[in-house]
């Protein structure tokens, strides 16, 4: 049986990337695109690589149909909240992919963002990580999808906080990312003589998603996690490496218990692969292995004499930072296997 | 391996995965862990065991 689904904002880059993992979804019938800006336009004159897979054109959200099972919401914060709220009493499942009910907080959210402007509903949403709340999300009607940076820095610390393995209160974060994170839209910032061989570290401190990733982190330890989080844009399209540094709590920790900690962790986690090979040129995780896929590659290295971690995790922020992510949290919300649609590797070489 | 004799797992010293053991091996071949890529030295067979291999010592002949 094919559930349909609709994707609102869908001429974006996250949009087009959902679109194309759900048109080659053995369970999924997409139904409809909206875009206002686009309105009446195929679809493949945005995504070229769908050509042959659709034929649709995007629609206005006015003429959007909730007679479906799914409605994915491709939009920018605070627009979202109120497409949730008006199509949560339809009964439709619905896949935010913006950041409005990823905070359950209030006052965090309005800290990182602004008032939330329907904060009765925080408490309905699950956040969109399966491989922290896979239970929680079969259940769900509303699930917020994590943002790019977050899951690339939550994937890599959190099993080194549930084993208790590291100072919970001095966690530094250090990303590179690719420019299409910035989204399809341009400023001065973007522009080709600008953006081209940057490397740019662009927030510091403060980072939004510093919210969701001490959120996350504080809820598997019990206790407050402090995470300072300095992202960096550089010369890729697509991919994040995050790099965390982290003191040990005991000298002497070994590679063995680290090992054990993240299978521990990820043993029913598909996504997720430990590279730590020093056997081969790729010997920690590297972006150019994921692009393209759903996968989650984290490595790990001890620095003994400083009793330090650091952990390198990559993703795919338009895959497993988004579309990916939210086709495997729709996979879990209607009961079907979490690979479903979604199990390829990437591209080598690239 | 002998008929009927059961091929077991090792363990990986160096990262704890689970090494199946292949059909024929030998005391004494060096293998790789597909997970870290530790080179292993299988110590036995039955039981089959594992353990890293040493290091290549440079000798320059004085």
């Amino acid at each position: 049986m094919a559930y349909d689904i609709s994707i609102v904002g869908a001429s974006g880059y996250t949009g087009g990337e959902l679109l194309r993992w759900a048109l080659m979804h053995p369970e999924m019938e997409v139904k409809q695109l909206t875009s206002e800006r686009f309105a009446g336009t195929p679809v493949t004159k945005l995504n070229p690589t769908l050509r042959g897979f659709t034929s649709a054109n995007f629609v206005p959200v006015k003429e959007l149909n909730t007679d479906i099972d799914a409605l994915f919401l491709c939009l920018p914060h605070k627009i979202s909240a109120g497409f949730v709220k008006q199509y949560l009493e339809t009964g439709v499942k619905i896949i935010d992919l913006s950041a409005d009910f990823r905070i359950h907080d209030k006052n965090t959210y309005a800290k990182y963002y602004q008032e939330h402007p329907h904060p009765e509903l925080l408490p309905k949403a699950v956040y969109g990580i399966p491989e922290l709340h896979r239970e929680e999300i079969k259940k769900a009607q509303l699930v917020a999808c994590a943002g790019c940076l977050a899951t690339s820095i939550i994937l890599g610390t959190a099993p080194l906080i549930k084993a208790g393995l590291i100072d919970n209160s001095n966690i530094i974060a250090d990303s590179k990312i690719g420019s299409s994170a910035s989204g399809a839209a341009f400023d001065l910032s973007t522009h080709h003589p600008e953006r081209q061989g940057t490397v740019r570290s662009y927030k510091p401190s403060g980072h939004r998603h510093t919210a969701e990733i001490e959120q996350e982190l504080s809820e598997i330890a019990g206790s407050k996690v402090s995470v300072g989080m300095t992202p960096h844009a550089v010369e890729m399209v697509r991919g994040i490496l995050s790099t965390v540094h982290a003191r040990l709590n005991t000298a002497g920790t070994k590679d063995l218990d680290l090992w054990k900690a993240y299978r521990s962790f990820y043993s029913k986690s598909p996504f997720v692969r430990l590279v730590k090979d020093k056997d081969t040129l790729y010997r920690y995780p590297e972006p150019k292995c994921v692009v393209g896929s759903n996968f989650a590659d984290i490595g790990f290295e001890i620095d003994p004499e400083r009793s330090r971690v650091i952990v390198m995790s990559t993703i795919d922020n338009l895959v497993k930072g988004s579309g990916g992510q939210a086709i495997q949290n729709f996979n879990l919300m209607f009961g079907l296997d979490e690979k479903m649609g979604l199990w390829q590797p990437g591209f080598h070489p690239l | 391996m002998i008929q009927g004799e059961t091929m077991s797992n090792a363990e990986c010293p160096e990262c704890g995965a689970q090494i199946a053991q292949r059909a024929g091996i030998e005391v004494g071949e060096i293998i790789s862990c597909g997970d870290c890529g530790s080179k292993l030295e299988v110590k036995s067979v039955a039981p089959f065991g594992l353990a890293t291999a040493p290091s290549v010592e440079e000798d320059w002949g004085e």
